[in-house]
């Protein structure tokens, strides 16, 4: 099987890489103590024990008690003992991985680790080898940690893996595949784990394929041409937009529409005139007409317009637009506001349908009164550029992809308090909104089983108070060669790779 | 062939210049402005500008192809804006901008390259140094990173604010890295004019410096500043196109010949117009230049 995208992605280190190219092939090579389950749909978003025996549900709601399964091996040949899984856990601090402090900064002992790394011990974490059990204990309730643990970033790995980032070199895991080499500026080769045996089809299946050519560097419409002749068999880009009507029309057996927890937004910055007036907010949301934005990413096959945080998919998720295409009432708040005549400037990145939507939007703030300047910048830069309060960036246009099938990656994740950090390139709340008492909410609802209708609730409060302006829900879109066969998509892991074949 | 080139140059500049009424009078439209939910009578039908694809998936939008006729004559671009419209609002701003850059690297070559190779000693020394420092770099590596540089954080002159939007500041870029092109060739010329005969005689005569500069010196560089106008104008052109290409050169709303080239770049497959026709345009005009340039050389070469 041949795969290609335009560029790498980084660092093959599991507890290091943040990004959905290499996830989706870490979901193949390594294993956690828990998984999703690998299956097609919404059963893709259920957590199923992977090396460990059964799910622990923790009577106090902080101490996660796991068994090992008997009999693991990784890659290298090595027995896999619950030393290594604490060791893992520990490695997560001791590599300053992405999200240590956010994902696993409940474990007791985290924070010792997080202040310095090189002696962390993660006093939280306990190993018994001979009983094979793990504890793990937290310092405060999460009601999302076993999710998180189910995430590449909790790959177990052999004890002995080094305390920082392996880059290039492939760690051995426990998947139905290893690294068998990788060079960013060619490639990367998956082989069949000689050490893999099946122990839950849900958590981990065994794969089709035997061996796995992962190449790097050609341009989009390039790959796209190489699929369409056999020559590959999927790209990891999504194919460029004057291709896509010759696919739906030619190749419509081999493209694949998903949806994406996702979407694309307008994040306004709170704190800066003039938005920090909630109705200059609202009406930017009410000005923009979300279905000429769907029609600049490709139709309507490939968003979905939507008004509110939370995509559809998620639990709480309930349709709610209180922001339908109004220019007039639009106008009239920016008049009440006393606003009219600022400037503004909006920041996009450079790719096509980011400037195309740029280009547009300036025409929506021009019709609202603004003067309008366009900020293009690389893609490279700008998604850290805007995330920096220090650039004083008022509006820009971004996208966000849920790390995992969660309300709270949404309404927590991109607007809430601790998603905010003042002058750092790593504040993906760029609206820069806190409310306290909205993330005190949100902790409720997810400590409540049936929170489904608080989510919905602090969604649509959220969406009033328009600290972004949503625009669409992207969805997914996979081109595959007619050769392949068994295509099954995973909300979480996208296109399960090793589940199809190729004939 | 020289009064070809003059009259293609006289024909675009021309055609650009009655841009406002093209888009008003002929294609009805608004060229910097989206037109995303249009339509447009072609042949008795209406079509929209952007139509969504309907066969098999229905997968993606198609802008409107040429229709040959007052709006929409080249098509639409990937936002439903009249590609002639803009293609001749782009003409404006990359002459805008080739010229006044020209004009902004000749003032400043002959400054510098007279005045280094007339006064000579330190001031040479240093002048030539700064002009040798700025050519060790290659023009499109210097002009890629000033021009990153600017266009995210404006450029501050004293109580001077360029926004990095602004037309100054591509024009400024594309002004200063082909400054030693001409300046050092003409530094070289004043210094070989230092030495001759007639200018030793002035000297000898008493003739005050200024004096020789102006009568002596001068009548001399500006043939040969003439002579490079339109070689500078034509490099100055195709730079602000590459720039604009990667973003960083002229930036929206304001279009160029480069943006509508980086604009069709996304259509080349469906609506390969969009990125010819001012590809195209860049091409003639250069080659204008550069045949007009060559006929001025030999024109005023004194030899």
């Amino acid at each position: 099987m041949r795969l290609l995208a335009h560029a790498p992605a980084g660092s093959i280190d599991p507890h290091i890489n943040y990004t959905a190219q290499y996830w989706q092939l870490f979901a193949m090579a390594y294993d956690g103590l828990v998984a999703f389950r690998k299956v097609p749909g919404d059963a893709g978003n259920e957590l199923v024990p992977d090396l460990a025996e059964a799910l622990p549900a923790p009577a106090d709601g902080l101490t996660y008690a796991f068994r090992l399964r008997a009999g693991l091996r990784f890659s290298d040949g090595a027995p896999v003992r619950a030393s290594d899984a604490a060791a893992s856990l520990r490695r997560i601090f001791r590599v300053g991985g992405p999200t240590a402090d956010t994902f696993y900064g409940a474990i007791a002992g985290a924070d010792a680790c997080l202040r310095t790394p090189a002696t962390c011990t993660l006093d939280g974490v306990t190993a018994n080898d001979d009983a094979h059990t793990v504890t793990i204990r937290l310092s405060r309730p999460d009601p999302e940690f076993l999710t998180k643990l189910a995430l590449p970033h909790a790959s177990i790995l052999p004890a002995s893996a080094p305390a920082h980032d392996t880059g290039t070199v492939p760690l051995p895991g426990t998947g139905p595949y290893l690294i068998q080499s990788y060079d960013p500026g060619e490639g990367m080769v998956l082989v069949r784990n000689p050490h893999f045996r099946e122990w839950s089809r849900d958590a981990q299946p065994d794969g089709y394929p035997d061996r796995i050519r992962y190449d790097f560097g050609l341009e989009d419409t390039a790959e796209i041409t190489a699929i369409q002749n056999g020559q590959a068999d999927w790209t990891f880009d999504a194919p460029p937009a004057d291709r896509l009507g010759e696919l739906g029309a030619r190749y419509a057996g081999q493209v694949h529409l998903n949806p994406a927890f996702a979407l694309w937004f307008l994040p306004m910055n709170t704190r800066l005139p003039p938005f920090d007036d909630v109705r200059v907010r609202r009406a930017v949301s009410m000005a923009v007409d979300r279905r000429a934005l769907v029609k600049l990413f490709g139709g309507p096959r490939m968003a979905v317009p939507s008004c509110q945080v939370l995509p559809p998919g998620l639990p709480g998720y309930e349709p709610y637009c209180p922001y339908p295409l109004d220019l007039a009432a639009a106008r009239r708040l920016v008049a009440d506001s006393g606003t009219a005549g600022q400037t503004v400037t909006l920041v996009t990145d450079d790719s096509p349908v980011a400037r195309a939507v740029g280009t547009y939007l300036l025409d929506v703030l021009r019709d609202l009164g603004f003067v309008p300047r366009l900020r293009s910048l690389s893609g490279n830069v700008q998604f850290t550029y805007i995330q920096n309060t220090g650039n004083q960036v008022q509006i820009s246009l971004t996208n966000w992809y849920g790390d995992y099938p969660s309300a709270s990656n949404f309404l927590g994740g991109v607007f809430g308090c601790a998603a905010f950090r003042p002058n750092s390139d790593a504040s993906p709340n760029i609206s820069a909104y806190c409310d306290p008492a909205m993330d005190a909410a949100l902790a409720a609802a997810l400590a409540d089983p049936a929170g489904a209708p608080r989510m919905a609730a602090l969604d649509r409060a959220l969406t009033d108070q328009a600290p972004a302006a949503v625009l669409f829900n992207p969805r997914y879109i996979d081109v595959v060669s007619a050769r392949v066969g068994g295509y099954a998509y995973h909300n979480q892991f996208r296109w399960l790779i090793g589940q199809a074949w190729v004939q | 062939m020289t009064r070809l080139a003059a009259l293609v140059l006289l024909l675009i500049a021309a055609a650009c210049t009655l841009a406002p009424q093209y888009a008003a009078r002929v294609a009805g439209t608004d060229p910097f402005r989206s037109n995303i939910g249009g339509t447009v009578i072609v042949d008795g039908r209406t079509q929209d500008v952007l139509a969504e694809n309907t066969e098999g998936l229905g997968l993606g939008v198609t802008p409107i192809g040429p229709t040959w006729r007052g709006a929409y004559l080249l098509g639409a671009d990937s936002q439903g804006r009249d590609v002639a419209a803009r293609l001749l609002y782009g003409g404006r701003t990359s002459l805008l901008v080739a010229g006044a850059a020209t004009v902004l690297c000749l003032m400043l070559a002959a400054m510098l390259g007279v005045v280094s190779g007339f006064v000579g000693g330190l001031t040479d020394t240093v002048l030539a140094g700064i002009l040798d420092l700025l050519w060790a770099f290659p023009v499109y590596l210097l002009a890629i990173s000033l021009s990153i540089v600017l266009i995210s954080q404006d450029l501050q002159l004293g109580p001077l604010r360029i926004a990095g939007d602004s037309l100054a500041l591509p024009i400024l870029i594309l002004g200063v890295v082909y400054v030693p092109y001409v300046a050092r060739p003409l530094r070289a010329e004043v210094v070989a004019l230092r030495g001759t005969e007639f200018i030793e005689a002035a000297t000898a005569l008493g003739g005050p410096p200024l004096h020789i500069l102006r009568h002596h010196i001068l009548p001399h560089v500006w043939p040969i500043l003439a002579g490079f106008a339109p070689v500078v104008a034509a490099m100055a052109l195709l730079t602000e196109a590459a720039l604009s290409v990667l973003s960083i050169g002229v930036q929206a709303p304001a279009a160029s010949w480069g943006t509508l080239i980086a604009d069709g770049q996304a259509q080349l497959y469906t609506r390969p117009m969009v990125a010819i026709a001012p590809g195209l345009a860049v091409v003639l005009t250069v080659l204008a230049l550069n045949v007009l340039a060559e006929a001025l050389r030999a024109r005023l070469d004194r030899r």
